[in-house]
């Protein structure tokens, strides 16, 4: 019986953006809905059994509560923080107990939490964000048949998954501090505060992983005045064109740019000025230090997503990994 | 977006006193030298003094019960030894000695307390109407737990604020637990932020052990209050370390709180969170941070040396009635 994880971000979808744009408030109640109709999906491909990450804001007793038969069991954490941490031990756990698949319900922030952890295990994002570059607006009981689909696939699952993209935060001797899925954006700000970066007076410089014109965040920004996909790193400031982006729901500013760099894959982008502030897919994470340069390398290595129009169709992902991937291979015959 | 490096310095002093105060109130209790009763605010704290910090005088303030509003009112401004000495039954005091728990500073907005929980939501309305009708940009910060919320006038009040666009700030600071009952037992979501959808109002959720962030938060709820779009909802998820009230057990339903729970809940001690985010960003040195300490129990001394010194208040029963009546 394949085991699927589950990470529902309790405070996904609920921040500041809510007061500074329209941003969509994502309560509780159809966070756990979107778990039973995924459980629905899942269930409707056979056994399954579902691990799931306990959180201290009830979503999910809610969860279980709505899980009538019992198939889930709460990841057994020393304690629940209320945090990241909850996120990143409950993958962990996931990924120990071997589980084929973790559905995520949050947006950039929870899955680069979960990205940390996940190794190989592929990820079903789901979108209950604020900004969604990584997850996808899919439909809960969807995502449960992709599920379904891919523990049916076994060791062939990749044939319907895509690696993504990331940065690795490195320091000088080369040793990754930090990930970002999406974007990284250099701000000015004294503190975490409530995390969220919209106001684009204060952002200095924008990376991101893919340029999209069809997105909200700094990854719009990119999709302005890049190629569709390309990573890119985006200055911004006085005295350069104006674009017109919607870096936050409601919220389209002008945005001035200064210009605009191609990031390669494996090469260190310096990140600056110091006493500046990355924000890391659209949390402010980590002050830069004069002391101690940061800097961010593209990787093609990042987590495994699963294609659900793919693990729906009974088609393959358009994966360069799976080039020359035959049902041999995949069983190791 | 972000906060001034001098208002950070406001926010995190004004935390260090609100810590040093609820510890200076705490003891004076347990040694019989306060009257009346003391919850002390041991970890939730943070949401106060950012609701205190960011408000000009004249704006209309129901400090929380917890500390007895101490937070709160001294990052507005109020001369908390006169709160002190009014806790002592002094003549120096606020109320001229007379109230431990009924106490106003109206100069600086805040008028009363009341002894029921939730009893504050109609009185929000009345500021908040007030507020708009005089026209000069004024707010009404509202500064209840979530026990408060399980109220119908809470309901009644969050309804009229939205249907009359008044500018009034709802600060849920959520410790997820009203007196000895948790919160997944009076509430059917957990997110108090989530009622306000009901009533077409924004809302958001805030780490309330983060002086910062509530700041930054409930500066854009006031934001939108001045401007004249209604009434907001933020949520600042906290903490509550000890008992409800000195001398009340510190119960889960009939069993005592676990050593491990406790445990948990100082993870998140907001000094050390605003402290080790004011030394990351250079606002202030170790040393700089070890003097605000130092000055904030250096007012404590001068606060109790005030109160200690001043003067029983025995009021004439002719002060009383003048006190209750007016003219």
């Amino acid at each position: 019986m394949a085991l699927i994880g589950i990470i529902a971000n309790p405070a996904s979808g609920k921040d500041i953006r809510r007061l500074v744009s329209g941003a969509r408030v994502v309560p509780h109640q159809e966070k756990a809905n979107i778990i039973s109709r995924f459980m629905a999906g899942l269930a409707s491909t056979g056994a399954h059994s579902l691990m799931l990450m306990p959180d201290g804001s009830g979503l999910s007793r809610k969860i279980q509560e709505a899980d009538g038969k019992h198939r889930i069991r709460q990841v057994d954490l020393p304690s629940v923080l209320g945090d990241w941490r909850d996120t990143f031990h409950s993958v962990e756990a996931m990924v120990e107990a071997g589980a084929r698949a973790i559905v995520t319900l949050g947006g950039d922030g929870t899955n680069r939490i979960a990205a940390k952890a996940c190794a190989e295990v592929p990820l079903i994002p789901i979108s209950t964000g604020t900004n969604n570059v990584f997850p996808q607006m899919i439909e809960g009981t969807l995502a449960g048949l992709a599920a379904g689909r891919l523990a049916e696939l076994g060791d062939m699952a990749k044939r319907v998954c895509l690696r993504r993209p990331k940065f690795e935060i490195i320091d000088k001797g080369g040793d990754v501090v930090d990930i970002a899925l999406v974007d990284i954006a250099v701000v000015r700000s004294g503190v975490r505060g409530a995390l969220a970066v919209w106001n684009v007076e204060d952002i200095y410089s924008a990376l991101v992983t893919g340029a999209r014109a069809d997105v909200i965040g700094l990854s719009a920004i990119a999709g302005a005045v890049a190629p569709q996909g390309q990573a890119v790193r985006v200055m911004l400031g006085r005295g350069g064109r104006i674009v017109r982006a919607a870096i936050a729901p409601g919220i389209v500013p002008d945005i001035p740019i200064e210009d605009v760099q191609e990031i390669a894959v494996g090469h260190p982008v310096p990140l600056g000025p110091p006493g500046a502030m990355l924000a890391l897919d659209g949390e402010r994470e980590l002050r830069l230090d004069a002391e101690r340069p940061l800097f961010a390398r593209l990787t093609d290595q990042g987590p495994w997503v699963v294609d659900i129009a793919a693990a729906l169709s009974g088609g393959q992902s358009q994966n360069t990994e799976n080039e020359g991937l035959t049902e041999e291979h995949a069983h190791g015959t | 977006m972000g906060l001034s490096k001098k208002l950070m310095t406001k926010l995190f002093t004004n935390l260090v006193r609100a810590h040093h105060f609820d510890e200076l109130f705490a003891r004076r209790l347990t040694r019989g030298e306060l009257i009346g009763f003391y919850h002390p605010a041991a970890g939730h704290f943070a949401p106060g003094v950012a609701a205190g910090s960011i408000l000009n005088k004249d704006d209309f303030m129901w400090p929380h019960h917890r500390a007895h509003g101490v937070p709160h009112m001294l990052s507005k401004g109020v001369p908390i030894e006169e709160f002190l000495a009014e806790h002592t039954g002094k003549e120096t005091g606020c109320c001229a000695g007379r109230t431990s728990w009924h106490w106003s500073f109206p100069e600086f907005g805040i008028y009363g307390m009341t002894g029921y929980i939730g009893g504050n939501f109609p009185q929000m309305v009345g500021y908040g109407w007030a507020a708009q009708r005089n026209g000069n940009g004024q707010v009404a910060m509202s500064c209840t737990g979530d026990g408060s919320y399980n109220n119908g006038r809470a309901h009644e009040a969050m309804l009229m604020a939205a249907n009359w666009k008044l500018p009034i700030i709802f600060l849920c600071e959520n410790n997820g637990w009203a007196i000895h009952s948790r919160i997944e037992d009076m509430h059917p979501t957990e997110d108090i932020a989530s009622l306000a959808l009901g009533y077409d109002m924004p809302s958001a959720i805030v780490d309330g052990q983060d002086v910062f962030a509530c700041a930054e938060a409930l500066q854009e709820a006031v934001k939108r209050a001045r401007a004249g779009k209604g009434p907001t909802l933020v949520e600042a998820k906290t903490v509550r370390w000890r008992e409800h009230d000195i001398g009340t057990p510190d119960l889960d339903g009939y069993r005592p709180r676990t050593k491990e729970e406790l445990a948990e809940l100082h993870e998140r001690d907001p000094i050390r969170i605003a402290t080790e985010q004011m030394l990351d960003n250079k606002t202030l040195s170790q040393g700089q941070i070890d003097k605000v300490h130092e000055d904030a129990l250096a007012e404590c001394d001068a606060a109790e040396k005030f109160a200690d010194a001043s003067a029983i208040a025995e009021p004439t029963v002719e002060e009383l009635r003048a006190a209750v009546y007016a003219d």
